[in-house]
């Protein structure tokens, strides 16, 4: 599983393909305003990522990996 | 996560400063250039890290402010007054939230009202955003347009690519809406773009949140690569048609005229390894410890039979060769530890912006000197000081506009501060052109509040009368204000002058203003020491203030009434015993008594000084005197000693000086 609810955060984690999209996308539209955790995010598709930049949820933990982190947070903070 | 915090609490308090100084510097040169270049990016650069936390007024913030910040520079709005007040409150409230944040400790978190707070300045911020439009700006070229917004997002990369002098290619990459079912991950593709530097997404229609498809690729991505263009387009080969290209380096300089935003305001003290200053600290006590241990070095060459002997001569060449080399080791660790006045001058441009709207008193002030490098320890002790010293110059100093006028001067008042180094040792004034300091009026005020005797007071001389202002207790205000008198006196500066080895000197003229002189070390130095025998005690004097070591008989000293005396090649000279001068017991004496001559720098009278022996000559780190030993008289400092002992190295001139007294110096003498 690497879309999941959990604590009150929506936990992204491994790697995120394409067919994750649709699953993360009702997720944060079942749970208005809550958090996104990246922490364990491995690979991350466009599609996700199109999903992030569009609700821009609130960000619970950025990605442990740092050259994801470097590339990523930049994107999302715009 | 905590890594993250930690470099955030190290970045976030130099970018909000650094935010808040290009805002003044646009204040100061309204208008698109380099500082409202440098505001957006440090702006931009602060949001993006504040938003890995979860601080959301902090974060909002930020961002009207960069909103706006870019709204001004694409020429949506001038950058007028309101602008720049809304964006200098906004950006203090900030600094002071992010400061805060550093203090915290473990977590992290925003003072109570600060969503209020917040939202109120980003009320004001959004406020300007939504008035009246402006002209709209030229149309951007049809070719390429996507790239001086990527330019613009990538500085700092940029110029590191530049300086690093790599090629650096931009790349615009337009997936094709239904790239999804083919396969595609742009995202992933580029993420493992090789030479990656930056990368910029936008959406290329607006998002329809309502009926959003996931699977619809609404991106347009570009990015700047540093590998060659043939790396880059095997590695995006499969997707060539959706891509387009721009060298940078031809597409750069063309632009550099239009817009220096690349490279030109990059802050040059940017590109810094950063080391945790505890880490020097190490290296200096390190260089303090080999201070000791080569000295142990020239004991050994005179056991070795010194000069006499091929082993003593060539441990002491030995010895001269470390002696340099440690010298050298010392000035460059010290040199580590330099940074430039700079940082402890940068808040004091706000402040006097802020206190003179606070009071109605408009102000300029003018700083020179900032280049100039001190001791890290030198540079924030004096921040404190010198913020006290410019509010007392715009609260007191300074007087109301019609006053100023009414004097024949003009109505904005001139503060400047200038800092000037002077070997060893930097000169900092700030000097008001203010209504002066009245002796007559200090001399009153110091005696209603009881500081010195009135007979004492009416022999003090102007400079004497004038260094009053630094006594504890007084305080010219009349009445407290918010801003000067919050029950830290001019005693304060001068403590903490002291507490860094400096002194402080105030000079003035009625009707023309004051000026304050700080006189401080640049750093520790290296001080070579004599070291005397007190009983079992042991103490230090500085070489310089030793003229000669003498061993003299009994029949050599002339008992005088008051003490006793000695002839030195025809000069009769005082002998004082040290273990008087300091008032500890005397130990009984030998056949011979030994006997320094002291050198005074000042050209003073020269006199004989009794200790109980003299042994080796070594090479400390002189300390300025701390907490208990602060006010101790007659002290210059401690040093550790190779045994770990700590020694107290002694002022011989003002030891002396106590007890044949020529006329001491008035306190704060004049500039």
């Amino acid at each position: 599983m690497t879309v999941g609810v959990e604590d009150g955060r929506l936990f992204l984690a491994g790697d995120c393909g394409v067919e994750e999209a649709e699953t993360f996308l009702s997720a944060l539209q079942q749970h208005p305003g809550i958090a996104v955790d990246l922490a364990a995010v491995g690979t991350l598709h466009t599609a996700l990522l199109q999903v992030l930049l569009a609700f821009r949820p609130p960000l619970a933990a950025a990605p442990r990996d740092a050259a994801l982190a470097r590339l990523l947070l930049p994107l999302l903070g715009r | 996560m905590d890594e993250l915090l930690a470099q955030f609490l190290i970045e976030a308090p130099e970018l909000a400063q650094q935010l808040a100084e290009a805002l003044l510097a646009l204040e100061r040169a309204p208008g698109p250039g380099p500082a409202l270049d440098a505001a957006f990016r440090h702006a931009h650069t602060l949001k993006g890290s504040v938003q890995l936390f979860d601080l959301p007024p902090l974060a909002g913030l930020l961002h009207a402010a960069e909103d706006l910040l870019g709204s001004l520079r694409a020429g949506d709005r001038a950058p007028d007054g309101a602008a720049l007040d809304a964006l200098l409150a906004a950006a203090g409230a900030v600094e002071g939230w992010i400061m805060g944040l550093a203090g915290e400790g473990a977590g992290i978190g925003l003072p109570a009202g600060a969503t209020t707070e917040g939202a109120r300045h980003e009320a004001a911020l959004r406020a300007l955003l939504d008035g009246p439009a402006a002209p709209l700006p030229a149309e951007p070229p049809a070719g390429l347009a996507w790239l001086p917004a990527l330019l613009a997002e990538a500085a700092d990369p940029l110029a590191e690519a530049r300086a690093a002098s790599l090629p650096v290619t931009a790349l615009q990459y337009r997936p094709a809406a239904d790239c999804f079912f083919l396969g595609d991950d742009p995202f992933g593709l580029l993420r493992r773009l090789p030479g990656l530097v930056a990368l910029r997404v936008t959406p290329r229609a607006a998002w329809n949140l309502g009926n959003f498809d996931p699977f619809a690729c609404n991106l347009d991505f570009a990015a700047l690569s540093t590998a060659s263009p043939e790396a880059l387009r095997q590695h995006l080969r499969f997707v060539a048609d959706q891509v387009e290209w721009a060298p940078v380096v031809s597409a750069a300089a063309a632009e550099a005229g239009a817009t220096p935003t690349v490279a030109a305001t990059r802050d040059p003290g940017q590109r810094l390894l950063r080391v945790e200053a505890g880490r020097i600290d190490g290296m200096m006590d390190m260089v303090a410890e080999l201070v000791v241990a080569k000295t142990g070095l020239a004991g050994l060459a005179r056991e070795a039979g010194g000069a006499a002997t091929p082993l003593g001569r060539a441990l002491a060449a030995r010895q001269a060769e470390l002696d340099r080399l440690v010298a050298g080791l010392h000035r460059a660790v010290l040199g580590l530890r330099l940074v430039p006045l700079a940082q402890g001058f940068r808040r004091l441009p706000r402040l006097a912006r802020e206190l003179a709207a606070q009071l109605g008193k408009p102000v300029a002030l003018e700083m020179a000197g900032e280049e100039i490098e001190a001791d890290k320890s030198v540079v924030d002790a004096l921040a404190e000081p010198l913020l006290h010293l410019l509010r007392n110059a715009i609260d007191h100093g300074i007087e109301p506009p019609a006053a100023r006028q009414a004097a024949g001067k003009p109505a904005t008042g001139r503060i400047t501060l200038a800092a000037r180094r002077l070997g060893d040792q930097i000169q900092v004034t700030l000097a008001d052109d203010g209504a002066g300091l009245d002796p007559a009026k200090l001399r009153r005020i110091a005696g209603e509040r009881g500081l010195l005797p009135a007979a004492e007071l009416a022999a003090l001389d102007e400079a004497a009368a004038m260094a009053l202002i630094f006594r504890p207790g007084f305080s010219t205000a009349a009445a407290v204000t918010g801003i000067s008198g919050r029950g830290v006196g001019m005693d304060a500066v001068r403590a903490a002058i002291e507490a860094l080895g400096g002194r402080v000197a105030v000079a003035s003229r009625p009707g023309q203003g004051s000026s304050f002189r700080l006189t401080l070390p640049r750093a520790t130095v290296i001080t070579r020491v004599i070291l005397l025998r007190l009983g079992e005690a042991r103490f230090g004097v500085p070489i310089e203030a030793v003229a000669e070591t003498l061993r003299l008989p009994e029949a050599a000293i002339t008992p005088l009434a008051e003490g006793e005396a000695f002839v030195l090649r025809g000069r009769a000279l005082p002998l004082l015993r040290l273990s008087d001068l300091l008032g500890l017991p005397a130990a009984p004496r030998g056949a011979e008594r030994r006997v320094l001559v002291t050198a005074s720098a000042s050209g003073a009278a020269a006199c004989g000084i009794e200790v109980d022996g003299f042994a080796e000559r070594v090479d400390v780190m002189l300390r300025p005197m701390g907490g208990l030993l602060a006010g101790l008289p007659g002290a210059l400092g401690t040093a550790l000693l190779g045994d770990g002992a700590v020694l107290v190295v002694l002022d011989l001139d003002e030891l002396a000086g106590a007890g044949t007294a020529d006329a001491a110096l008035p306190q704060g003498a004049p500039a």
